[in-house]
């Protein structure tokens, strides 16, 4: 009988923050230069299902879990239409309280920030 | 031709800048102040900032506590010093994303955007890459391009691909793979006394051009390409005639000394580098504009 290793919740968390974080930057972008977003909304439903996957595992680390559930389904509701500026609006508002709840059990990810820490250390 | 005023306005400082930063190769040499400005123009009917300052929640206090970043001021109390109200500025150049710099964007409602298209394809690009990777993007947030696809929406931002001139005399020139893959820098050709140039962080202080060898020294923080930098000065110093005093650093304290500056209660400072027609001097503590 084998067995799945599952990773740290914390590092799954990271996974997850990092994939939303790149995700969000990319699909702005797009949106401002009105570029192909088929193959990004692809990728936000499979970062949706994990999220949603690992927060359904999850012992701890639940309000960060569901900030990524939230971020996502925010980020593909974006993607997924014309995007108006309620839609722009809900996917910062998430993206920013994905990024608060990380920051209390994850530390800063910004250059040069990882030198200096304002979050737990690493 | 046209005429401009021109202010430094200093927002926040960081008491202890480290030098390698400011200076590439300066290692173990230890720290310095360095200001956090941005500059208006006003002329030819027009309010323009150059540059935001960043707002001091959320993600903008937490880089801020990170750098060690003090003193922070919002538009609204530092424009005032010059007696312009955010809400006139109808112009804004940002030279790059990072937070120091187009972190403060949502402080001026009625501003149209000018912004290198490149940054945001750079980053789009760099996304998509491994995230062993993603130092590369690592220095911007998506929030502000977020901000950036409502403004699209409603007319409020122009992407630039080549030098453009964005008001009467008023040029963004693309400094692309520099500090940031989308850099931009700004020229000002002014009808009372010529030439300017705002550098956004293609350079960072007046010794980036001024080396005891007389040879250029880029900045330490680099996301583009080292050569692509100190290219760019070169072309920074021919635009000006090799006359450094009409660059402008917004990292550099020496700028308190180069030109007539005011400092106010908060300690923070405005330099006025340049007075259009019929303009009263802000610095002038005994003109009555400032507060």
């Amino acid at each position: 009988m084998s067995t799945v290793e599952t990773p740290a919740p914390e590092q799954e968390l990271q996974d997850l923050y990092a994939r939303s974080k790149a995700l969000t930057l990319a699909a702005a972008a797009a949106l401002v230069l009105e570029a192909d977003r088929a193959g990004l909304a692809e990728e936000v439903d499979r970062l949706l299902g994990d999220a949603l996957d690992a927060r359904s595992r999850a012992a701890r680390l639940g309000p960060q879990l569901t900030a990524c559930v939230d971020a996502a389904r925010d980020l593909r509701r974006l993607l997924g239409g014309a995007a108006p500026e309620a839609d722009v609006d809900r996917a910062r508002a998430s993206h920013r309280r994905l990024r608060r709840e990380v920051w209390q059990v994850l530390p800063c990810e910004y250059v040069p920030c990882c030198a200096a820490g304002h979050g737990p250390e690493r | 031709m046209a005429d401009y005023s021109i202010w430094v306005v200093e927002y926040a400082r960081v008491v202890e800048f480290a030098q390698g930063i400011l200076k590439y190769g300066d290692w173990n040499t230890g720290t310095r102040v360095a200001p956090y400005c941005y500059a208006v123009l006003k002329g030819e009917g027009h309010v323009a900032v150059v540059d935001t300052g960043y707002n001091h929640v959320e993600l903008g206090e937490a880089l801020a506590q990170s750098y060690g970043v003090s003193d922070w001021q919002p538009p609204e109390v530092v424009l005032k010093r010059i007696g312009i109200d955010p809400a006139e500025v109808d112009t804004m150049i940002l030279t790059h994303n990072h937070f120091d710099h187009a972190g403060g964007v949502e402080f001026f409602p009625n501003a149209h955007v000018y912004f290198q298209a490149r940054e945001l394809s750079r980053y789009m690009w760099a996304s998509g890459l491994p995230d062993r990777l993603q130092w590369l993007t690592s220095a911007t947030d998506p929030d502000l391009m977020l901000w950036l696809v409502n403004r699209r929406k409603r007319g409020g931002l122009t992407l630039l691909e080549e030098e453009t001139e964005v008001l009467p005399g008023v040029r963004c020139i693309p400094a692309h793979d520099t500090h940031t893959a989308g850099s931009q820098y700004v020229t000002i050709e002014n009808g009372h006394d010529g030439r300017w140039l705002l550098a956004g962080d293609n350079v960072y202080v007046y010794e980036n051009f001024l080396g005891p060898d007389g040879r250029f020294t880029p900045i330490g923080l680099i996301f583009g390409s080292v050569e692509r930098c100190v290219l760019t000065m070169e072309e920074m110093w021919q635009y000006v005639g090799q006359d450094v005093s009409r660059i402008v650093p917004f990292h550099e304290e020496k700028l308190w000394d180069r030109f007539p500056t005011r400092r106010f209660d908060d300690s923070l400072r405005v330099a006025e580098l340049s007075l259009a027609a019929g303009e009263q001097s802000r610095v002038d503590e005994t003109a009555a504009v400032a507060g």
